[in-house]
């Protein structure tokens, strides 16, 4: 046992694929596992100083010749979940910062209620002009960056479990 | 006011000078139509930033922002807030699926993703009317600005404006127009921060504080009306007059103004006192000093939807203006799209701060642009005021030349998307039919200019970020985030929204304002039209699904996968 036999045998380089009854390869199997297993697959584990009988360790599991994004390039079912998901996550994360952007100029024009707004503040210059002018412009440099922060990473978390990064 | 002219003349035609100088020197590599359209894509987020930021400070946010400030009090700020506001949307939704999806113009998009020529050719008709709507108030400021400096004729302004941008864009396309996008951003930061900063030390040393009462004259003050018009004066004052006024010629005599409406003639001179309360051009508001500082509905009709609305649009019209989007494709991938799109706000930020400076203090010392109803002037005519000699002509020639950087940028940029989209779509590509597209997009708004007379810079921008926030806008963030988008929904969305909100512009346009609720309607339809496009769009979509595209779900997943997880 030199390496974890995965759960459906793919024909080794070199072999010719076994014939099914019909006369045409069969089509290709697929593991169908939590993408927890596979990650858990893919690490050494912790107590084997040569892991795999003497063999460096080379990298996330492969032994089928499928990975995750076999399946995004062949559009299958579980590429679509996968691509949704991410979409979904994206989706969520923009409408988040869409609501906090609607809310704070929605919010604006009660700037109007402020009790002795008029008055001149610390430089001469009125406080709601001084708000206006210069205090919300900082929110929204903030929020552009969490934003593209926060999708970028789960872009490449995403290009993670696919073992693309 | 001749070495104010001089200074003036020599900056502008020095800016133009070195923007033609810059086109020619990426002009030797553009061979090809791709090459005219496409920038290299080796430009990094903060040059491309700096060019985005350059595109979107148009005349509106250079001389207008300033203008209404100073004429509608501190609530026209929001404007500027929700500008900046509508780029992190831009960050949110549109940027990175945008730039993967790998279309230049947002026709392309349209094609691509719905598959359908019909919803092209759309969005293309859109695209037209945003970049002319958009190019009315480049012409505009750059006409007042020539003619309040030089008292050249307006036209010399829109001609000046029309060769340079024709020489760039018909020369170097995108290429070089990169490279004088991102370095203009920074010859216009330049020229209003450092004039702002003189001034603000100026103000300081004079010790005047903001007025509390209506804006009264600092000194006894000469005024000179070019065009006939009808001031409202609230206190009587007295006058000297020469010329006519009320149908009367006067030849330097003193006449008692009431507190009334009065008409006053084409090259009437009016001298008044020192301390007089200053008249206001009768479409303006006339706000107290308290009304004017406090953020405030009161003065205008339904002026809490008015706002509402306005803000609206500006905010999504943002996120579908074709000239911008396309600038994105500049990048290398979605990731450096959004990066770029990040930066924007931060710039803009920057920006933003000085015409507000100069709208507040335009109010103190040049409040008889109230009266003339020049409000867009006031970032050109404060300098001399508050320092007269050469200071002051040097600081004008400084802003000038960021004034005219700030049209010929934008309008260069417009003018490359539109005829990017008009040569693909109608002439089907090639370099000479760009340059047919080019002569094309500058000729319409150039026939129309004569009739945007009275309208402001920062009124005109908003009417094409109108058209954009109900037509483009819904089809982008429909068409990026939701598979079940028809070409039948986003063509019904187009057609509904698209068409009511040019319909509404060109009224205002032509038929100018009128009371009540239907005119509020009229002037700013956004938050009525936008969330009615948008349920246009789904609506249909949802009514026709057979429809869907069967390449809806490879075309999302293609636009928000990130790209090393997609075979190419």
């Amino acid at each position: 046992m030199t390496e974890p036999r995965p759960s459906v045998p793919e024909p080794r380089p070199g072999e010719t694929p076994a014939l099914d009854p019909h006369g045409g390869t069969p089509p290709r199997r697929v593991v169908v596992a939590n993408p927890r297993t596979r990650v858990a697959r893919s690490v050494p584990p912790p107590d084997a100083g040569e892991p795999y009988a003497g063999e460096p360790y080379a990298g996330p599991y492969t032994g089928t010749g499928w990975n995750y994004a076999t399946d995004l390039d062949e559009q299958t079912e579980l590429g679509a979940v996968f691509a949704r998901t991410l979409i979904r996550a994206q989706l969520r994360t923009a409408l988040g910062t869409g609501g906090l952007v609607l809310g704070v100029v929605a919010l604006l024009p009660l700037l109007a209620f402020v009790p002795g707004g008029a008055h001149a503040g610390p430089i001469g210059l009125p406080l709601p002009w001084l708000v206006l002018a210069a205090g919300i412009q900082p929110l929204w440099v903030y929020a552009a960056r969490r934003q593209a922060r926060l999708a970028e990473t789960a872009e490449h978390d995403f290009a993670r479990l696919v073992g693309r990064p | 006011m001749t070495g104010v002219a001089v200074a003036a003349a020599l900056s502008v035609l020095a800016l133009a000078a070195a923007t033609v100088g810059l086109g020619s020197f990426g002009r030797r590599a553009a061979v090809t139509a791709t090459d005219l359209m496409v920038a290299s894509r080796g430009v990094t987020s903060l040059w491309n930033a700096s060019a985005i930021s350059s595109e979107y400070i148009s005349a509106a946010a250079f001389l207008g922002t300033a203008g209404l400030v100073l004429a509608y009090g501190t609530d026209t700020l929001w404007l500027p807030v929700a500008a900046t506001g509508g780029f992190v949307l831009l960050v949110a939704f549109v940027t990175a699926p945008l730039r993967r999806s790998g279309a230049y113009t947002i026709s392309d998009f349209a094609e691509w993703r719905l598959g359908s020529v019909t919803v092209r050719r759309i969005s293309s008709g859109c695209v037209c009317f945003i970049g002319w709507f958009y190019l009315l108030p480049q012409f505009q400021g750059a006409g007042v600005t020539l003619r309040v400096l030089t008292g050249a004729p307006v036209w010399a302004g829109w001609a000046l404006v029309v060769a340079v941008v024709l020489t760039l864009t018909l020369s170097g396309g995108m290429r070089s127009i990169t490279d004088v996008q991102a370095v203009q951003f920074w010859v216009k930061l330049v020229a209003i921060a450092v004039p702002a900063a003189a001034l603000l030390v100026l103000w300081r040393l004079d010790g005047a504080d903001t007025p509390s009462g209506p804006p009264v004259f600092g000194g006894a003050t000469t005024i000179r009306v070019q065009t006939e018009s009808a001031v409202r004066v609230t206190a009587p004052t007295a006058v000297t007059v020469r010329g006519t006024l009320d149908g009367e010629r006067h030849d330097g005599e003193r006449v008692v103004l009431s507190a009334r409406d009065h008409r006053v003639g084409a090259g009437a001179e009016l001298v008044f006192p020192r301390g007089a309360a200053v008249p206001h051009a009768a479409r303006l508001p006339a706000h107290s000093g308290g009304a004017w500082a406090m953020p405030s509905e009161r003065g205008r009709d339904h002026a809490l939807y008015t706002t509402y609305s306005a803000l609206l649009a500006v905010l999504l019209g943002t996120m579908g203006l074709p000239h911008i989007l396309m600038r994105f494709y500049t990048n290398t991938c979605g990731r450096a799209a959004r990066r770029t799109a990040a930066m924007v706000p931060g710039l803009l930020s920057l920006f933003y701060v000085f015409p507000a400076l100069y709208g507040t203090l335009g109010r103190l010392y040049t409040p008889e642009l109230l009266m003339t109803g020049d409000t867009d002037a006031t970032i050109l005519t404060l300098p001399r005021r508050l320092a007269p000699g050469l200071p002051g002509s040097l600081l004008v020639g400084l802003v000038a030349a960021g004034a005219f950087a700030a049209f010929i940028s934008t309008t260069c940029g417009v003018v490359v998307a539109l005829a990017g989209t008009v040569s693909q779509c109608v002439l089907r590509g090639g370099t000479g039919s760009f340059r047919v597209g080019a002569v094309f997009a500058l000729a319409v708004p150039l026939c129309v200019a004569w009739t945007a007379g009275t309208q402001n810079a920062a009124g005109l921008v908003t009417l094409a970020l109108t058209v954009s926030a109900c037509s483009l806008c819904p089809l982008l963030l429909l068409g990026l985030w939701w598979r079940g988008l028809t070409p039948l929904g986003a063509g019904a969305g187009l057609v509904f929204g698209g068409g009511l909100a040019v319909a509404t512009g060109g009224a205002g346009l032509f038929l100018g304002p009128r009371p009540g609720w239907t005119a509020a309607l009229l002037a700013q339809p956004a938050l009525v039209l936008a969330p009615a496009t948008l349920a246009v769009m789904v609506g249909v979509s949802l009514a026709f699904p057979r429809s869907v595209p069967a390449r809806a779900d490879r075309a999302l997943a293609r636009m928000h996968l990130p790209e090393e997880a997609v075979l190419h």
